[in-house]
């Protein structure tokens, strides 16, 4: 239909009561809701918008007693929100539709991040490393090229016009010339595949040198390092000879600040049973190193790092005490007008405050296992996931989907045993996250599942994954609920505008 | 709650099969298998369920108790909530999911203006 010009006399918003209805009746939309603490609950929708209400409120919402006259504020953010209707069929059931989707907007794109495990040799001997490692036997333990050219072959197939290929070790700079040969191989594909390849070097730094760093500027290439605090507990839980492992690491973030940019080196830290009584000295640190972020990370229960329990083994609660004192830190800085954010924190909020999909591969739903990622072992192997790797380095196989030079694109991407990892892993149909009100900005994760529990589909009432993202998305609202202040501080990570 | 019982470390109850339905107490004392052993049983009017704890044997039963009515709640209406909403969530679902081509560039066939001065026909791509 073509709209007239008399027709379309203003599209200023009208005054409030143009907008206010007679009807008294509402419907119900697909709302899910759950304590927040002791004063209220939360109720959410599928397209992850929010309301918070006192106790009790949501029985009455339910059983439909909530009176608009009653109830003015909350009966309307119910209505803003998607929770209720005033019609059977939401006159605003399009923009519904469109939130949806663009929210599992990811699944369009497919594969993103192929990681190549370029060498599992490593002169660190960290007591956490989820894999095993070796120093010697470069034949043996670093990525041949005709493997990197079938995962170059693979990675170009994916639907994904922007792809990053990441390069892992054990330590991946001691296969430099490797790193240098894929880099190569990938850009001559790029252009005839009409591909935007991001590079990232996963690397301890400790051997970088001057000729690797002018070749990472040359190829624009992004650097993730590991800083685990400060020294006292980097060094303990980053062996190498010399015990100078923290030395090196801020020497090669230095380094790569000065010829790569502030902004091309950024650092992982991953949480030991030693850091859990530090999270205040490890943010610290980050801070005193100019970082504006911070990845609070807990210990990879898988592979090689199981095997050490004295020095890696932690309940999942400890994690969550550290973690809510270090985000508590944090907050105090941006405070006190130091901007740090907190990553996973962060990723939580976006999947809050935005309508878009978030690509983090351990909060997603279909999960991120080859939806988001696939990893290419240095011997050939093709894993569902980084995660993948590990558990096959406990010569656990479960989760290979196939072997480059050998398998298809379809068997890998498409094969059976992705069709078996599919039953669970969207958790929209997992008992106990199908009702849960935090669905909708959490994931699923077959493979920790699996794990830790012993099979794909897993068991809510005890699992780490869904203590762990329960009570840290709970404690992100009860904090917002607590102090505006905070409010503002999480929107400013996510948009990095500062008001 | 009928019924409730509390006796050497196990808890029992029954629960009206009229006020509740199976998925209500299945998805209810799901959320309990961590810590109790739970066995649920039924006959025409009532499910008779038995709780004990996994690691000790005596518990505080009236907190339990407590916990377990305003979780049967919730669940009840979360049931509610499901039961309105279901062909609704489907049809979003259904429709975000539908396969569809998008053509950027087609002509629309519709007048594309804006009363408030601004013409978007202007923006340069």
């Amino acid at each position: 239909m073509i709209t007239t010009l008399d027709q379309k006399k203003t599209r200023k918003f009208k005054d409030a009561e143009n907008y206010k209805t007679e009807t008294d009746t509402y419907y119900l939309l697909p709302l899910k809701f759950k304590s927040l603490n002791n004063n209220y609950d939360i109720i959410t929708n599928d397209i992850g918008d929010f309301v918070i209400v006192p106790k009790n409120v949501v029985t009455k919402i339910v059983t439909k007693q909530l009176r608009k006259e009653d109830d003015l504020e909350v009966y309307y953010e119910l209505l803003a929100n998607f929770m209720i209707s005033e019609t059977p069929v939401s006159e605003l059931l399009e923009v519904i539709v469109a939130r949806y989707r663009t929210k599992k907007a990811f699944l369009d794109q497919f594969t993103s991040l192929h990681i190549f495990v370029i060498s599992l040799r490593c002169e660190h001997t960290c007591h956490y490393c989820q894999v095993s490692r070796v120093t010697q036997n470069k034949e043996a333990f670093d990525m041949s090229t005709f493997h990197i050219d079938e995962g170059i072959k693979l990675m170009m197939q994916s639907p994904n016009p922007n792809i990053t290929m990441e390069f892992q070790g054990g330590e991946a700079l001691l296969a430099f010339d490797k790193i240098e040969y894929a880099v190569a191989q990938a850009k001559k594909l790029a252009t005839a595949y009409n591909k935007n390849i991001t590079f990232v070097i996963c690397t301890n730094l400790a051997p970088l040198t001057d000729e690797m760093l002018v070749f990472i500027k040359d190829n624009d290439i992004l650097v993730s390092t590991s800083l685990d605090g400060p020294k006292f507990i980097h060094n303990e839980n980053r062996k190498r000879p010399g015990n100078n492992s923290y030395e090196l690491t801020i020497a090669g973030i230095e380094k790569c600040r000065e010829v790569l940019g502030e902004d091309k080196v950024s650092a992982l830290m991953t949480t030991s049973s030693l850091s859990l009584k530090h999270p205040k000295e490890i943010i610290d640190e980050y801070v005193g190193l100019g970082f504006a972020n911070i990845f609070l990370r807990p210990i990879s229960p898988y592979g090689f790092a199981k095997y050490n329990p004295n020095k890696n083994h932690y309940f999942i609660e400890e994690f969550l005490d550290f973690y809510k004192e270090g985000l508590l830190h944090i907050l105090d800085y941006n405070k006190k007008g130091i901007f740090i954010a907190e990553d996973y924190a962060s990723i939580l909020l976006k999947k809050i405050f935005t309508p878009f999909a978030v690509g983090y591969v351990d909060l997603q739903s279909p999960a991120g296992i080859l939806n988001s990622v696939v990893v290419f072992n240095y011997d050939g192997k093709i894993y569902a996931s980084d995660e993948a790797r590990m558990i096959a380095e406990s010569k656990d196989y479960k989760f290979q989907v196939g072997v480059l030079g050998e398998s298809s694109y379809e068997e890998v991407f498409y094969g059976e045993k992705i069709l078996e990892i599919a039953e669970s892993w969207s958790n929209e149909s997992l008992a106990g996250c199908s009702d849960c009100a935090f669905q909708p900005y959490c994931g699923a994760d077959p493979v920790l599942n699996y794990a830790t529990q012993g099979d794909l589909y897993g068991f809510r009432p005890t699992s780490i994954f869904c203590k762990k993202n329960m009570e840290i998305i709970r404690f992100l609202f009860e904090l917002m609920t607590e102090d505006k202040e905070n409010e503002r501080i999480f929107k400013s990570w996510i948009t990095g505008f500062q008001t | 709650m009928n019924q409730i019982n509390y006796n050497d470390g196990i808890l029992s109850f029954k629960l009206s099969a009229t006020d509740y339905s199976e998925s209500v107490v299945y998805k209810c004392m799901y959320w309990y298998l961590g810590d109790y052993n739970v066995a649920i049983s039924k006959d025409v009017n009532d499910y008779m369920v038995t709780i004990s704890l996994k690691n000790a044997k005596n518990f505080d039963e009236e907190e339990l108790i407590v916990c377990l009515k305003n979780d049967l709640i919730d669940f009840k209406l979360r049931e509610l909530v499901n039961n309105e909403t279901s062909t609704i969530r489907e049809l979003i679902t259904a429709k975000a999911f539908a396969n569809y081509d998008f053509n950027m560039n087609e002509e629309s066939l519709h007048e594309i203006s804006d009363p408030v001065g601004f013409d978007p026909k202007d923006i340069k791509l």
